[in-house]
């Protein structure tokens, strides 16, 4: 998860925690960490490859779009599902995601139910129904 | 009728041959130069080139060898709205031909023009001048709100003094000019009106596309924590926590739902939709399928009367001005099933009036303006619904289109909302998708 708004990660966790699924998540605060850790790099070095990414737009420095289309021109990550995780539903950012092809944009919902249906509706469908691009480490 | 006033070199003997006087302007080159002059004021948007076109038009009318049309500006006096119209170039020396507003030897024939409001010449301005035939100046003044705005001076050929026909003619031109003058000023006055009002649109419309994302964050915090505080604590908390939590939820729910509505009103104000031919009857089906889990739930009735004509407009924007419509009317019902009629009716001039009608709970008239204020709600929170910003939208789609829209009710007695839209254009063809 990419997300600099500590409270807003811990919203998120919480709602994953109390899914069925069992995952584990790593939360980087900014773009530029986001793709140090994809590239395994400096303290990275190592790290498992994540199954699905989750974007905040908003973020410090690289913009989550930014960071997305950082992702989409790297080979080696570029096959990773990104789903933006975003408070914004204006259509500039809804279009220039897809067109950075973000596999799917998700606006965060206001409570906590939301937030815990959203969620799981995102790990049902990344995780149950879709198959994943198979490892290529 | 006024005399010319004399300057200073009045009474120098002639010494040069006489040239004949010209033949003055019959009548009918003077009506006809009117004419000119009318058409030009009533269509010329600059004025300067008007006036330039007036003085050279005069000067050939009158077969007079130069003019100039001069401008009153507040700060610099009288500036020339042109280059001085001059018919016959190679004979003129033109600077020194006509008097020179700025002189500051004497009340320049301008200046004088400018003082007294009313026309001036001097027929006869003696052997120093270096041109043939030239023997008078005149100034003919163009008047706006009591002032004289606009000076137009000649060098004549003639040294009698200007007939009745020339002044009485020269007295319309001025008017014209007058009329056409306001006019300018008017709609100048209007544009920086309203390129105000649209910079203050825009600035409005960012700050509230700003806030209410700023607004959100918060707002989530305060929700999502205290929502996690219920679950994780939910048995060290006793009495009335559980309510105080669930007040502090629901009042950041409501103002969520606020700060959406708030952008919703703010994006439709700013809207410009595109317009084209709609049906009405295809708007309202459509406005029906959004609105056909309310429908169920209030086994509620719609009936159409009549056929519903096809307008000039948005079929998006009106689609929302019928589901706020119909909706409210399904909302605010009353004991009996809910009944809702919608019709058109003729309102002149090939406008349309769109009516939806209820048999709801009714609204007491003195309410009737204020239900389309932003956020205007008659019932306490918590009794109906929504956050009072559905009419109000309404009202901003009826102004997109040019129409009106208003309400008759009484309590008890349900409620005909009414907004007018206009005729369909006979060569709108296909949709107002763009």
């Amino acid at each position: 998860m990419v997300e600099d708004d500590p409270a807003d990660a811990r919203l998120t966790l919480e709602s994953l925690e109390q899914s069925k699924l069992r995952n584990e998540v790593t939360v980087v605060g900014s773009g530029e960490q986001a793709l140090a850790y994809l590239r395994g790099e400096g303290e990275h070095t190592g790290r498992l490859q994540p199954d699905l990414i989750l974007l905040d737009i908003n973020l410090p420095g690289m913009d989550g779009v930014e960071v997305l289309e950082t992702i989409k021109t790297d080979d080696d990550i570029t096959a990773i599902p990104v789903v933006m995780l975003t408070t914004s539903d204006a259509d500039t950012d809804i279009l220039r995601s897809y067109k950075a092809h973000a596999s799917a944009y998700v606006q965060k919902p206001l409570g906590l139910d939301g937030f815990a249906k959203v969620v799981s509706a995102i790990e049902q469908f990344w995780f149950e129904v879709v198959l994943l691009p198979p490892d290529h480490h | 009728m006024t005399s010319g006033t004399e300057p200073a070199k009045a009474g120098m003997p002639m010494t040069g041959p006489v040239p004949s006087a010209n033949q003055p302007a019959h009548g009918v080159q003077l009506t006809e130069l009117l004419h000119r002059i009318t058409a030009l004021a009533n269509e010329a948007t600059d004025t300067a080139s008007a006036l330039n076109k007036t003085v050279s038009d005069v000067c050939e009318t009158m077969a007079w060898p130069a003019g100039q049309a001069l401008v009153f500006d507040d700060d610099a006096g009288l500036v020339p709205a042109g280059p001085p119209h001059v018919i016959d170039e190679g004979a003129v020396e033109t600077s020194g031909l006509l008097p020179s507003p700025s002189d500051e030897a004497g009340d320049s024939l301008a200046r004088t023009v400018l003082g007294s409001g009313a026309p001036a010449w001097v027929r006869d301005v003696g052997p120093d001048d270096e041109v043939d035939g030239a023997r008078g100046w005149l100034a003919f003044p163009v008047i706006v709100d009591d002032q004289v705005s606009a000076v137009l001076q000649f060098v004549s050929v003639d040294h009698a003094d200007p007939d009745d026909d020339f002044l009485q003619t020269m007295a319309n031109v001025g008017r014209q000019l007058g009329v056409l003058i306001e006019r300018n000023r008017a709609r100048q006055q209007l544009e920086a009106v309203n390129e105000d009002l649209e910079r203050s649109n825009r600035e409005l419309e960012r700050f509230a596309y700003a806030a209410s994302h700023d607004l959100q964050e918060p707002l989530r915090k305060i929700v999502g924590f205290t929502q996690l505080l219920e679950q994780r604590y939910r048995d060290q908390l006793e009495g009335e926590a559980g309510e105080f939590m669930d007040i502090v939820v629901d009042g950041a729910l409501r103002m969520r739902q606020l700060i959406n509505d708030l952008l919703t009103y703010s994006r439709t104000g700013r809207r410009q939709p595109p317009m084209g031919r709609v049906e009405l009857g295809d708007v309202l089906a459509a406005a029906l399928e959004d609105l056909h889990v309310a429908l169920e739930e209030s086994d509620g009735s719609i009936a159409v009367e009549g056929r519903l004509p096809a307008v000039h407009g948005n079929d998006n924007e009106l689609r929302e001005l019928l589901v706020n419509l119909v909706g409210n009317a399904l909302k605010y019902r009353g004991d009996a099933p809910t009944e809702v009629a919608v019709s058109a009716a003729p309102h002149g001039d090939g406008w349309w009036r769109l009516t939806v009608a209820d048999n709801g709970i009714g609204i007491d008239p003195a309410y009737h303006d204020r239900i389309f204020e932003v956020f205007q709600r008659l019932h306490g929170a918590g009794a109906y619904s929504g956050t009072g910003i559905g009419l109000a939208v309404c009202r901003q789609i009826a102004d997109h289109h040019g129409g009106r829209i208003w309400v008759e009710s009484a309590p008890g007695e349900g409620a005909q909302f009414h907004i007018t839209l206009p005729p369909a254009a006979r060569n709108d063809d296909g949709t107002s998708h763009e």
